[in-house]
């Protein structure tokens, strides 16, 4: 049998025990639900125009045109409705309606309301009051109340800017900040399963009967590559549900190629990130015999990835093609998690590009002294071994 | 022919093996006893390349041993591996592909009926009393059809059927022209089952042969059983050899 047709068993091996969990179906729902929910809070709190739903009585019908014309201009959309006073009492009971106008008078727009008046629909009731007066006003002066509203209304501000705005910075950090939360848990969790994995086969021994029919690369590979395998699946279905998530509800308005550039390249970069981070905890992992020994081993690797997330919070949030941002975001240790942070503001090609070359070198070097240490380690049960004498000396 | 030549091995300040050597032919069962610490364990971890000899090597059929003669060879360690979560079937149909067995049902499914594991093979090894574990670990041990098998205490925590299950397995093998070599504390069962047995103390092997053998050697050194057995047992020719000079 082949080398590779071992790493494959293995590998496959691997990949079952992990589906066939409990844990593993609702982490998967879990998260996916928890990435809908995110973006169902960003459509709650304002992501899109506000929709105002308001009542009118044939009193006062004539007024909804008004109403239609300056919420466009404070960008708020009002849905209108013509009821009877008695049926518009009971709706904005409901909450069906948020507010019932049943008349002017005196220069009041009088208005029913369930507890009270949402900041919004005030502005624009105000406006229709104050219009009201004006108009009264200049038709008692002989004046044309309309050609006067038209005028009024031609009046605004003219703007120059100096620099081009970015107008979607508020989505971007969003985005940026649930790409980084995803990346930074999933690696957290992935490296978490595969030093668990190398911690279960020692602890019982059973990596004993496994070395007498394989070489511990082809162990140490397989185990990866299943665990890899298994929660990548899971980070793509996580990020195209975000992705289409996000689209469909129209929280995010940015061109649909960056959010899918943006959660094509978080794909990548736990790819990237995971193969780094998991051989070299289980490397670390194969030090110790058991799991509650785990934590202590691998807290270096854990606390790496805590740091590139505060990295992408602050840094890249600040200034994402800020010199911090742009050099960190191609330091192996943290580009994982910080690269595809700044994914959602637009990175430079050849940035990537280089990132992802020097990453790869790094996951090389990586993999070479992880395998040394694992193939030292792993068969010395009892007291944890030292680092330096795993990567010296032979069992 | 399994060879054990001149094993040495240091572990800090305890030198755990000097100079163990052993051999085991075709057909033949061999009993390793020896007090807890003596070197059992570790002689067979390095036959299996679980540890390293300091010097010393391990011959099957004249060659050194490696990897892809190890492949040939069924394991049991001291301390049980199996994976807890894994149903019966699959974990032996798993070490029989390993093991480059390409029909691995069938090897799988010969082994469950063997041992009379029917019941228990679509369940959790982890679900099974331990005693039924240890079945299912020699069913890993010989799910490749190993032409030597090692075995690590194979009877302890047995119960008597299943003490005589695994009794029958073993000469079985060896009938079959294949070699066992295992430990054992339960000198009864090593004096019934084996064709030669060593005796092992701080790492020197002591006594080794038959048990005929072993008594001529103890009772021609002089040493006269306070019972005055005319056929020691192995047990007390095991309690003699291993107080002598300590």
């Amino acid at each position: 049998m082949n080398d590779l047709k071992t790493v494959g068993l293995i590998t496959e091996r691997e990949v079952k025990a992990r589906i066939q969990t409990k844990s593993f179906a609702i982490l998967t729902v879990l998260l996916i639900v928890a990435v809908l929910a995110i973006i169902g809070l960003f459509k709650l709190i304002g992501g899109g125009p506000t929709t105002v739903h308001v009542g009118l009585t044939s009193s006062t019908s004539s007024l909804g045109n008004q109403l239609t014309t300056i919420g466009q201009a404070a960008n708020i959309k009002v849905d209108l409705e013509t009821v009877t006073l008695a049926e518009g009492r009971s709706k904005v009971h409901s909450g069906d309606l948020d507010a019932l106008v049943t008349g002017t008078a005196d220069g009041k727009v009088q208005t029913i309301v369930d507890k009270e008046l949402s900041d919004s629909l005030r502005g624009i009731l105000t406006a229709i009051a104050q219009q009201q007066v004006l108009r009264t006003q200049i038709t008692d002066l002989g004046g044309k109340p309309n050609s006067v509203t038209e005028a009024v209304s031609k009046a605004g501000v003219a703007v120059t800017t100096l620099q081009k705005a970015d107008t979607h910075r508020g989505q971007r950090i969003g985005m940026s900040t649930v790409i980084g939360v995803l990346t930074y848990v999933m690696l957290m969790i992935a490296i978490q399963l595969t030093g668990q994995g190398v911690v279960e086969e020692k602890s019982n021994r059973i990596v004993e009967i496994l070395l007498a029919a394989v070489k511990p690369w082809q162990l140490l590979a397989g185990k990866v590559l299943g665990t890899g395998i298994v929660t990548i699946a899971q980070v793509i279905l996580i990020a195209a549900a975000g992705a289409i998530g996000a689209t469909a509800t129209g929280v995010l308005h940015l061109p649909s190629s960056l959010i899918g550039g943006a959660a094509a390249q978080a794909v990548l970069w736990f790819l990237l990130g995971y193969l780094f981070y998991a051989v070299l905890m289980a490397a670390a992992a194969s030090l110790v015999s058991r799991q509650e020994e785990l934590a202590a081993v691998g807290t270096p690797f854990t606390l790496l990835i805590v740091a590139s997330y505060l990295i992408g919070v602050t840094m890249v949030q600040a200034s994402p093609d800020g010199s911090a941002s742009t050099v960190l975001s191609m330091v192996p240790l943290f580009s994982p998690v910080v690269m595809p942070m700044r994914a959602a503001y637009g990175v430079p090609a050849w940035q990537v590009i280089l990132a992802v070359v020097i990453m790869l070198l790094a996951i090389a070097i990586a993999t070479v002294l992880a395998g040394k240490v694992y193939r030292n380690a792993v068969l010395r049960s009892g007291s944890r071994v030292r680092l330096r004498a795993a990567l010296k000396g032979s069992a | 022919m399994l060879e054990i030549d001149r094993l040495h091995k240091r572990f800090g300040q305890r030198q755990a093996l000097s100079g163990v050597s052993l051999t085991v032919a075709p057909g033949e069962v061999y009993g390793f006893v020896g007090a807890n610490g003596a070197g059992k364990t570790t002689t067979m971890r390095i036959v299996m390349g679980a540890a390293e000899a300091d010097s010393g090597v391990v011959r099957w059929r004249g060659k050194p041993v490696d990897l892809a003669i190890r492949r040939t060879i069924g394991y049991m360690p001291e301390e049980r591996g199996l994976y807890p979560r894994m149903k019966v079937r699959a974990q032996l149909r798993y070490f029989a592909r390993l093991h480059g067995i390409g029909n691995d049902a069938a090897a799988a499914d010969e082994w469950i009926e063997r041992l009379n594991l029917e019941q228990y093979a679509d369940d959790d090894v982890i679900k099974l009393s331990l005693g039924n574990q240890q079945r299912v670990q020699l069913a890993t041990a010989l799910v490749h059809n190993p032409d030597l098998l090692v075995l690590d205490e194979p009877f302890s925590g047995l119960d008597p059927v299943a003490v005589d299950i695994m009794s029958e397995v073993l000469l079985e093998r060896a009938r079959t022209g294949n070699s066992v070599v295992f430990s054992s504390h339960q000198l009864d069962l090593v004096e019934r089952l084996c064709d030669r047995v060593g005796i092992i103390r701080d790492g020197v092997m002591v006594q080794q042969g038959t048990v005929t053998e072993l008594r001529e050697a103890v009772l021609g050194s002089g040493y006269v059983p306070e019972m005055k057995p005319v056929m020691p047992s192995l047990t007390e020719l095991f309690r003699d050899v291993v107080r002598q000079d300590s």
